[in-house]
């Protein structure tokens, strides 16, 4: 048996984020699995963005959460090009929600402003406005908005990253920090010992380790189950779609529509209820292919590549769960959605509250036990 | 510019169609690929390579290998995969103008402006 | 509207022609879905436009192929070229796009012969232009009959490129030299099987008349040969390669590379078939049962896209599969099915005979491979083999972890071209067989499509259960 202080369980972004943010605070001897399943790599079919426009609306904590997160993102991204060399991308070029017709347009004015309320009742700014489709149209010169196109709502202060680049940065500035990270190893079995020490089994051996952290996605259900801990997550499958690469020409990112460094345009998303699936479907390419060119008509000529399909993870009120696991308190869960977009509180918040140096006030409401009697 | 790597064998005499490549006319044989007539005519670079920049030939004339994708009547196709068609508009972009990571220079609004950092906040403080 | 079929069969070569033709001469409602403008798969490219002396230079292996078409156009099965599929589903739902179109259609089943493709191995400088596969410039001779010219060079392992270079010397090419990488010492594994090959002179006499036509000749034949290096700066100016201890440089215009051929299996893995792994050869193909059937009732896979044994194979393999396909659709018993398939079952053992010697003596080995750093694996993505190494380095052990890594397999090929090298690279480094790293996944669309096509695609919707007779009133 292997003796280790912190195994983090879930090679993802926020599971390897945490790794991170762990031996920045130097908590000795830390090592990270992944599985690498092909069927729960969500973390792989981000979208990419950065991003608080539009979230918390009915979670002013997590509203406030996401815009600390957006705030944090810049350095975040220097730090890892400084440590790894792997530069994530990240271009800080503001965010924007296209309107079709003006009720879209009146609904999205009306979001900005309930969320404005939504942030002065926790003392935060929310820095959105909305465009009208001339000032959009200004905004992002190179594409021609269609003629449904009445507007935006628009933010200055976030912007878009690329998710695979963030992943391999993160994995990498573990190791180099010291982290263990070990792709490809199943988890078998968790036993809490009652002095304070749990033993992980997994298929090559077992570890024994002071703390635990586990953010194995959809796979946290299983593994929280045989320590009597219901997870409250469930999936949504997003669909998403890529095009051959173009020039330069979308720098705002769209909800729906961005375009990467790489010049490519990332088409999404979809929202839907189907267990593990992650195939794609026509019906889903064709009515996200239809909205994007609705959106930006000389789409219509570019050649889409390759789509794919990944599970978010989702809460019932959509906001994440940090929480220790009832009755184990050196057992940590983290489960959400958003990994790109809250990744740099891992290292800032998360990290040094698993390791008892303190606690973000914010976290008492990511609990898992919040939705015990929902 | 490369030599020319084919000819065609003496006894063909290919019928010729006009097609405009890369903005001036010329002619390239019916009835075979855009890809295996172009090589014909001593043009064998097919693309500037999005990613490494670099010129690309051809590489195995039956759809796998997407090295001789052009633009063919303004969609990015494989020239061994699309006949040739008599007027056919074909953009090889070959001067290198594309891909080269920038945007079109028309850019006039706060997003063009090199980003501001946002202020970094305290743990736990609001903004 | 969408439509519904007994059966589709996806590509037009041997076995896809005489699958369709099978089927369809029972009455079936046949569709044949080719990606190319003409019949005939690589094999058989051009065929029914193909000269007579055409014919006569690539001989019977190629005008057989003649006899195949003509089968197929009298079979009365639906012939529909240029027609990429770009979705299969395991319920027998295809996508393809045609004459800038998609649509849906559905069948009982489908049949996939989509055929092999050349083993791709990357080597220092082949993105360079000038660098082509050895199918290429003989695609290129059957269907426009050009011929290569100026200083050509032919590169790899494998009887094809032999075959290519016969060919070339009968157009009169000037081949500066062959490097051939196929080691000097024969195989333990090519000796059990080489009485069995000695029993069909015919394929004995053609493989000793390759090598004297080469040697007639006077071509530098080149065997052993390692480290090939194309060398130029825009585009391939000579050739290098390490012979025994000594280095030679042949200046080149045209490097033509083969190393054997592998099936072209994305649609498989698209569609989600179980895949099995030829270890001998190194390849990925669907695990089938002796009729072509998937782990999926409705698909099947004929030809050397289901395992690679040649043009001659493939037409029997693709009338067994139409076999087993009239039975399940209730139009042959299984005993008509067995004696039916009989005599082509004694053909195919017949036409196989060679198969395990030739395979054995030109398997590929790993140490063949001797990937560079600098070297470009990812074409479509400009990753090259240190991107590769160093992301196994910081962790990844399956393909699509280092893909996501690397973005090697990302581009329009989507790993066509990288992904078996890639495999081998990263095996290589931890010292694992490739395939226990699994396989990149194949998503939709195979093809490029242009977004206009997919929002303008009719779908077929769930329709709602009618009377016939009540509609029949109406």
């Amino acid at each position: 048996m292997k003796s280790v202080d912190i195994i983090v369980i879930g090679g993802g972004l926020s599971g390897s984020a945490t790794a991170l943010g762990l031996v920045r605070e130097g908590a000795g001897k830390v090592v990270l699995f992944d599985e690498h399943l092909p069927s729960q790599r969500l973390s792989r079919g981000n979208f990419g963005l950065t991003w608080f426009m539009c979230k918390g609306a009915t979670h002013p904590v997590y509203a406030q959460w996401c815009r600390m997160a957006a705030q944090k993102w810049p350095d975040f991204a220097a730090d890892l090009k400084e440590e790894t060399g792997y530069d994530v991308e990240l271009e800080w070029t503001g965010g924007a929600v296209h309107a079709f017709g003006e009720e879209e347009f009146n609904a999205h004015s009306q979001s900005v402003e309930s969320l404005r309320k939504v942030c002065e009742s926790v003392g935060i700014d929310y820095p959105v406005k909305m465009l009208d489709r001339s000032e959009f149209q200004d905004l992002i010169p190179n594409m021609q908005l269609g003629e449904d196109v009445t507007g935006a709502m628009y933010t200055s202060e976030q912007g878009h990253v690329n998710p695979l680049k963030l992943l391999t940065a993160l994995r990498c500035a573990f190791q180099k920090k010291g982290g263990i990270f070990k792709g490809g190893e199943s988890i078998g079995k968790i036993i809490p010992h009652k002095n304070g020490t749990v033993t992980v089994k997994t298929v090559k051996g077992s570890y024994q380790c002071e703390k635990l952290v586990i953010a194995a996605g959809h796979g946290s259900t299983r593994l929280l189950k045989s320590l009597g801990e219901k997870l409250h997550i469930y999936p949504s499958r997003g669909q998403l779609m890529v095009t051959e690469r173009q020039k330069r020409m979308l720098r705002v990112p769209i909800l729906c529509v961005r375009q990467t460094v790489d010049g490519t345009f990332l088409i999404g998303l979809t929202t839907e209820d189907t267990a593990m699936d992650t195939r794609t479907t026509a019906a889903a390419m064709k009515d996200e292919a239809i909205n994007a060119i609705r959106l930006f008509p000389q789409l219509a000529k570019y050649n889409w590549v390759r789509a794919w399909g990944a599970i978010r993870v989702m809460t019932p009120d959509g906001a994440p769960i940090y929480s220790r696991v009832q009755g184990h308190d050196n057992i940590t869960v983290l489960a959400l959605h958003s990994a790109v977009s809250l990744a740099p509180m891992k290292i800032s918040a998360i990290a040094p509250w698993i390791l008892g140096k303190n606690e973000a006030e914010q976290l008492k409401h990511f609990t898992n036990g919040r939705f015990n009697n929902a | 510019m490369p030599n020319s790597i084919f000819k065609y064998d003496s006894e063909i005499t290919p019928q010729m169609v006009k097609v405009m490549l890369d903005g001036r006319e010329i002619s390239l044989p019916a009835e075979m690929s855009v890809a295996a007539g172009l090589l014909g005519q001593g043009e064998i670079i097919s693309r500037i390579s999005p990613s490494s920049k670099r010129a690309c030939s051809p590489h195995c004339l039956m759809g796998v290998c997407y090295e001789c994708i052009m633009e063919i009547n303004g969609i990015n196709r494989q020239a061994c995969m699309t006949k040739v068609e008599e007027g056919m508009v074909i953009n090889r972009h070959i001067d290198g103008s594309d891909f080269n990571g920038k945007y079109e220079s028309t850019e006039k609004t706060e997003a063009n402006v090199n980003y501001e950092m946002p202020k970094p906040l305290k743990e736990g403080e609001p903004s | 509207m969408s439509r519904h079929v007994d059966v589709i069969v996806v590509g037009a070569g041997p076995a896809g022609l005489s699958a369709s033709s099978t089927l369809a001469e029972m009455g079936l409602d046949v569709v044949t879905l080719d990606e190319q403008p003409q019949l005939g798969g690589q094999i058989y490219r051009n065929i029914e436009k193909a000269s007579p002396k055409s014919l006569h230079l690539f001989g019977e292996d190629y005008s057989s192929g003649l006899m195949i078409a003509e089968r197929f156009r009298k079979s009365g099965a639906d012939y529909e070229n240029s027609t990429s599929v770009w979705q299969l589903d395991s319920d027998g739902t295809i996508c393809c796009s045609s004459r800038a179109h998609s649509r849906q259609m559905r069948a009982n089943h489908v049949i996939v012969a989509t055929g092999a493709m050349e083993r791709p191995v990357p080597i220092p400088g082949w993105t360079l232009p000038g660098v082509m596969g050895a199918g290429a410039v003989n695609n290129l001779t059957k269907e426009s009959g050009l011929k290569p010219s100026g200083n050509v060079v032919l590169a790899g392992s494998g009887p094809l490129l032999l075959l290519e270079a016969t060919l070339l010397i009968k157009k009169n090419v000037e081949i500066a030299a062959i490097l051939d990488t196929t080691p000097l010492i024969p195989r333990v594994s090519a000796v059990p099987p080489a009485p069995k090959a000695l029993m069909r002179t015919d394929f004995l006499l053609k493989g000793a008349s390759m090598l004297k036509s080469i040697k007639d000749a006077g071509i530098p034949h080149h065997r052993g040969v390692k480290d090939i290096c194309a060398i130029g700066t825009n585009c391939l100016e000579s050739v290098q390669a390490r012979c025994g201890k000594e280095t030679i440089t042949i200046p080149a215009d045209l490097l033509m590379l083969h190393f054997g051929v592998i099936p072209n299996s994305h649609i498989f893995r698209q569609a989600g078939c179980r895949m099995a792994w030829k270890a001998d050869q190194r390849y990925w193909h669907p695990a089938c049962d002796q009729w072509g059937r998937t782990n999926f009732e409705r698909i099947f896979a004929a030809g050397d896209g289901a395992m690679v044994s040649g043009g001659v194979s493939a037409r029997y393999r693709g009338e067994l599969t139409a076999l087993e396909v009239s039975r399940c659709l209730g139009i042959i018993s299984g005993h008509e099915r067995d004696a039916l398939a009989k005599p082509l079952k004694k053909a195919l053992r017949h036409d196989g005979w060679p198969r395990p010697f030739v395979d054995a003596i030109y398997a590929p080995r790993p140490e063949q491979f001797s990937f560079d750093d600098a070297t470009i694996l990812c074409r479509c993505e400009n990753v090259t083999v240190k991107d590769v190494r160093r992301a196994v380095r910081e962790g990844a052990r399956d393909l699509n972890e280092i893909k996501i890594m690397t973005r090697s397999g990302m581009g329009s090929c989507q790993g066509r071209m990288c992904g078996p090298a890639l495999a081998e690279i990263a095996a290589a480094e931890i010292s694992l067989s490739p395939d226990r790293l699994g396989l990149l996944n194949v998503r939709p669309p195979l093809r490029p499509v242009p977004l206009e096509e997919i929002a303008e695609m009719e779908l077929e919707t769930a329709k709602e259960s009618s009377n016939w007779l009540l509609d029949n009133k109406k």
